[in-house]
């Protein structure tokens, strides 16, 4: 999973880097999350289903 | 050697590691550590003596609270009751015997989100508890 950087003052990272949860594991995920310095980047795939 | 005046230094804090700088709210920093001095004074000794005990250590902040994602009162809201990782450096540059970087741990246990009097800016003036000694790195 990747996250954008939201902050501008994360050690380490500028504000609208994507990092990943290898890199930002060691600062805590779920902290960053809830102070707002990270988001979530999810990916939507679309699956279509074959028509019968 | 010189003198110098505070105009710099530098504060981080995290849950994890130091990894939210706040050092442009930071109006006052002070750290202090010391160890217990425990006392071996004997017969025959013309003076006290003493060795090191345990180390403690407290960190005094004056920060001004801002709302905003990943600034102050957001981010030590996070942190209340829990255990957060700290650095302080007098300066910003490179790490070095002459601007040493000082990294523990304190126990956060108060936050003063909303603090002051009509017309007065709003600032924490906080206190803590270290909880580990103080590494002082150099390089």
């Amino acid at each position: 999973m990747s996250y954008t950087i939201l902050a501008g003052n994360l050690d380490g990272f500028k504000e609208g880097d994507t990092a990943t949860d290898k890199e930002l594991e060691p600062h805590g995920i779920e902290w960053l999350l809830s102070i707002g310095a990270i988001q979530s980047t999810t990916t939507t795939k679309t699956i279509k289903k074959d028509e019968e | 050697m010189a003198v110098f005046f505070n105009q710099a230094v530098v504060f981080k804090i995290g849950s994890a590691t130091p990894s939210v700088t706040l050092s442009d709210h930071v109006s006052s920093a002070t750290l202090t550590w010391k160890y217990d001095s425990l006392e071996i004074t004997s017969m025959g000794d013309l003076a006290h003596k003493y060795v090191q005990g345990l180390q403690s250590g407290q960190l005094d902040l004056e920060i001004f609270n801002d709302l905003a994602a990943t600034n102050v009162t957001t981010t030590l809201n996070g942190l209340v009751g829990a255990t957060a990782y700290c650095s302080l450096q007098q300066t910003a540059a490179a790490t070095s015997a002459t601007n040493p970087l000082y990294s523990f741990t304190v126990f956060v246990d108060q936050v003063t989100p909303i603090v002051g009097a009509v017309g007065e800016m709003s600032t924490q003036s906080l206190s803590y508890q270290l909880n580990s000694v103080v590494t002082k790195t150099e390089a």
